[in-house]
């Protein structure tokens, strides 16, 4: 049992922003009230939170230990020691699997989603988070360029349902995610992409599949809606694919990743120009749909996609390192060391496209804070663009240090003195995400939620109160106290339980008999080490 | 009847059926040459569980003796960790942690290292199902699958008898193998020439001018065909082995191979694949990288991981006389490392865990005999193109597997 006393509490879910009032815990859950001799935080003068959530990250399994194994130099800059409580680990942008769990927990962060898993390597994928200590972690699974889904999509579109249902089920996944649709399909193929989302090459027209599982993951009631980075990422224009997207998910609710790389407009082969304004817009006229920043950090970063044909441009561009990786039947993955810099057009153009998304929205319960880690930086670096969000002075100064010609292509200089108060940011970075995510026992200080909570020092400098929370509890456990890491315990996979037509198991053996170098009965995870502990969330059922 | 998974070779072929009778391994379907050894080894009768000195011990005195030689060691060595699970990989990467000892696989020693030349530039790669059904042209660079992983040409649908007319084999060694008998063309190439012949295909495959006189001693005739059908192919896999990247021109070898890939990827979807001798190699990198975010020799000595190939390589270690105590896991290195190498390991005071009876074993202070991961230990295995696959446990065990015997090492060091 524990009492947090007199804290400033930011629960937005429930409607306090900033009152100071007590927040009780009991065997790992809040409650109304604990007995008086219990222990309690002293937390006068301090914030109060729930634990952060973050809703698109890469931390872990085949495309992320691929990135482990290439960068040498950033690990031999940032070791953990090994300590009473915590194991040995390494830093930089692609932590070991110990070190991203105690940094998450460091941070405040208690529950993250590993946002492209490839179904095929779900055991690996579950290891690895497994070996993620302190958080509660959850996978969405990579289905967009699925080759026996696109034979469905074609024949049985009715039946794409129960095939997503079972690939949920197989893998222990949470939701689904969508990357490229068909482009990566024709990267594979040789070195192909689609431009449009009614390219016809992959068989199946990205449309087809974006329509066809959105429908399904709809039908179906999963907790999170379909999860989509859309076609043409980064390049020039890709706006309008964007919006045509969107039009395309008309009426379904939809989650955009990392939504800033897919807000440019100038001509295809020319310069990128901002339309931040415009999907903002759509954004804030269209209540079904949410997304995460994607926000550019200058520095170092690794970019990790499934998208790979994005990997090649960006090898093309750093003349660098470049790993690339396809996995039969399912996906691609690319891998190129990045670093973002301030003197850079195309580099602050994205920086600043980012901070135009989160200034230019109305709502903060549907636009999530996130660099798609590490892809636009390290989660490490959200304590700072949480400052540029709340301190328009710190902005600023930051403005007129980066490429001026790309800050005159963005709204960043037209009194846009917007500054996000505490109570935007927890909606941002835990109530929004948990509610997006449909953890009901998360994001919130409610009786009945999971007692996961951030206590920070109140400081003027939001970038120093961020990045050091005072206390960390996890269920109900004190993880971090007095800003040094206490307990090091395993968290829980969050996954979701959807039923499905057995009938769909014969049809998707005989599609897995041509596609895939696994059997059948090998492919489906059963190994309780893997899948437990876990907490299954259920879907709604059909809609 | 029970399905099984084969962790005889990198290819851990899945589709493995097993018979049982009376407890007993009665039959396996499917399996190779190397397979069937694979599974007669670890359902052969076995030595007593535990032995100190060649004398019966129980598991709990083994594991104190064990955890005493390595705490009492100030130079551990952790080595082998590629014919087991990924589940008794993590519990080696704690006790090295735990012990401050230099980990390193043992595929490194058996396979090449292409490490420093992945950290160099990176590599393409692609799983068996995306060379089976897209790439038209495959190349055997000095491996011989046919022979080292015998039933991988048939998964790939590369053997003579099932493969498109519209798909080519080419092999390039030192003389005609088995491989190159299933092959379209043979580029007879010695050993010592790889680096050479891989930097003049990267001019031929770029258009680069390539002074032909100074390549007197390669075959250009050979090399210009291989490089006209990298350049036609469309889609292009290059598979490679110990032949390739192991001995002291391994890593440059290694870097010229991923340098032409990457070359090629300019207009050709192009891959290299490694083929690992162990089943569970690749898995004892992921999981040390993992970990650690390192693939292979890792020390920790100074309580966090450092790695440097070379520096921490478990045989430049022994050659050196640097290391005072050995934990082997599934591995014979008395059998496959230098003669130098083995020397210094036969003096030491070893722990070895292994599901067979190997030389390595035989000279161990302390020695488990374990259950078979893949045949008596469920757990999961790294097939060698990175798709993991489950390892089932067709016949009934009595004994500890290695997992358990590990964890049991690593929880007397913990305290």
């Amino acid at each position: 049992m524990l009492r947090i006393a007199a804290g400033s509490v930011y629960d937005p879910a429930n409607g306090i922003a900033g009152e100071v009032r007590d927040v009780c815990v009991q065997d790992g859950k809040i409650v109304a009230d604990v007995p008086a001799h219990t222990r309690s935080i002293d937390a006068r003068g301090m914030v109060v939170m729930p634990g952060g959530v973050d809703i698109h990250a890469h931390i872990a399994g085949p495309a992320v230990n691929a990135a482990r194994k290439l960068l040498p130099e950033e690990h031999r800059a940032d070791v953990l020691e090994r300590t009473a409580i915590a194991r040995a680990g390494t830093g930089g942008t692609v932590p070991s699997t110990f070190a991203t769990g105690y940094r998450y927990a460091l941070l405040g962060y208690t529950t993250v989603v590993e946002a492209a898993t490839p179904p095929l390597a779900a055991r690996h994928t579950l290891a690895e988070l497994r070996d993620t200590p302190i958080i509660d972690v959850l996978f969405l699974v990579l289905m967009g360029n699925n080759l026996p889904l696109f034979e469905l999509i074609r024949d049985e579109p009715g039946r794409v349902r129960e095939a997503i249902a079972w690939w949920l089920e197989a893998t222990g996944g949470y939701g689904v995610k969508l990357v490229n649709p068909g482009g990566v399909e024709m990267w594979k193929r040789n070195n192909g992409n689609v431009t449009s989302l009614d390219d016809e090459g992959p068989g199946v027209t990205p449309r087809q599949v974006i329509e066809t599982i959105a429908t399904a993951v709809h039908e179906l009631g999963l907790p999170h809606p379909v999860h989509v980075h859309c076609n043409n990422l980064g390049v020039s224009g890709n706006w309008r694919t964007t919006l045509d997207t969107l039009s395309t998910l008309e009426g379904r609710r939809a989650h955009l990743a990392h939504l800033q790389f897919h807000a440019y407009g100038g001509r295809p082969g020319g310069r990128p120009r901002s339309r931040a304004a415009e999907l903002a817009d759509y954004l804030n006229s269209h209540p079904e749909l949410s997304a995460d920043i994607g926000q550019v950090m200058f520095g170092p970063a690794t970019t990790m996609t499934a998208d790979a044909p994005v990997s090649a441009v960006l090898r093309e561009i750093t003349h660098g390192r470049w790993v690339n990786a396809d996995t039969e039947a399912e996906t691609g993955c690319g891998i190129v060391p990045f670093t973002y810099r301030e003197r850079n057009y195309v580099h602050a153009l994205q920086w600043g496209i980012g901070l135009e998304l989160f200034l230019l929205s109305r709502d903060p319960w549907r636009l999530v804070l996130s660099t798609d880690h590490p892809n636009g930086g390290s989660f490490l670096s959200y304590p700072r663009l949480i400052r540029l969000l709340m301190d328009r002075e710190f902005r600023n100064e930051q403005i007129g240090r980066v490429n001026r010609q790309a800050i005159k292509r963005t709204v960043l200089l037209d009194d846009l003195d917007r500054e996000y108060t505490l109570e935007e940011i927890a909606i941002i970075t835990r109530a929004g995400p948990a509610r997006l995510l449909g953890l009901r026992d998360k994001g919130h200080l409610g009786a009945g939620a999971d007692a996961d909570i951030t206590i920070y020092d109140d400081r003027d400098d939001r970038e120093a109160m961020f990045a050091a929370p005072r206390y960390v509890i996890k269920d109900g456990l004190p993880v971090v106290d007095d800003g040094e890491l206490r307990e090091a315990g395993p968290g829980r996979l969050l996954r979701v339980g959807v039923d499905y037509d057995p009938s769909i198991e014969p049809t998707l053996e005989a599609l897995f008999e041509d596609r895939y170098s696994v059997q059948f009965a090998s492919y489906p995870v059963r190994e309780p080490w893997l899948l437990e502990p876990a907490r299954t969330v259920a879907a709604q059922g059909p809609r | 009847m029970a399905d099984a998974t084969c962790a005889g070779c990198g290819c851990a072929c899945d589709d493995i059926e097993v018979t049982v009778a009376g407890g007993r391994l009665a039959g396996v379907t499917r399996t190779c040459e190397l397979g069937d050894a694979w599974f007669a080894e670890r359902a052969a009768a076995k030595p007593p569980i535990a032995r100190i000195n060649g004398r019966f011990a129980s598991v709990e005195e083994a594991a104190e003796a064990a955890a005493a030689i390595l705490r009492q060691a100030r130079a551990p060595l952790v080595y082998g960790l590629g014919q087991t699970s990924c589940e008794a990989q993590r519990q080696a990467v704690a006790i090295a942690e735990a012990a401050g000892a230099v980990l390193d696989p043992a595929g490194g020693a058996l396979d090449g290292a292409a490490g420093l030349a992945y950290q160099a530039i990176g590599s393409s790669t692609a799983t068996f199902g995306e060379i089976r059904d897209r790439a038209a042209l495959v190349v055997a660079w000095r491996a011989d699958p046919a022979v080292s992983h015998p039933r991988l040409l048939g998964r790939l649908r590369l053997d003579r008898a099932a493969r498109d007319p519209r798909r080519a084999l080419v092999v390039v060694d030192e003389r005609r193998t088995a491989t190159a008998e299933e092959a379209d063309a043979f580029v007879e190439l010695e050993a010592a020439r790889d680096f050479e012949a891989l930097w003049a295909l990267r001019a031929l495959v770029g258009g680069k001018p390539l002074d032909r006189d100074r390549c007197g001693e390669l075959p250009l005739d050979g090399l210009d065909a291989l490089a006209r059908r990298l350049l036609g192919a469309g889609h292009a896999v290059v598979l490679f082995g110990t032949g390739l990247a192991g001995g002291a021109d391994g890593e440059l070898n290694a870097l010229g191979l991923f340098a032409l890939v990457r070359d090629l990827s300019a207009d050709t979807h192009a891959a290299a694949l490694g083929l690992r001798r162990e089943g569970n190699a690749l898995g004892a990198e992921n999981v040390l990288a993992w970990q650690t975010g390192f693939p292979a020799a890792v020390s920790f000595a100074r309580g966090y991981p450092r790695a440097n190939p070379g520096e921490f390589s478990a045989v430049a270690l022994l050659e050196r006389g640097e290391i005072d105590a050995a934990l082997v896991v599934a591995s014979d290195p008395l059998e496959h490392l230098s003669a130098a190498a083995a020397d210094r390991l036969r003096e030491l005071p070893m722990v070895v865990v292994d599901a067979r009876t190997t030389t390595t074993a035989a000279a161990a202070r302390v020695a488990f005999a374990t259950a078979a991961d893949g045949v008596e230990i469920a757990g999961t295995a790294h097939r060698m193109d990175g798709v993991p696959v489950p390892l089932r446990a067709p016949l009934p065990g009595e004994r500890p597997g290695a997992e358990d015997v590990l964890a049991a090492i690593a929880g007397r060091l913990e305290g």
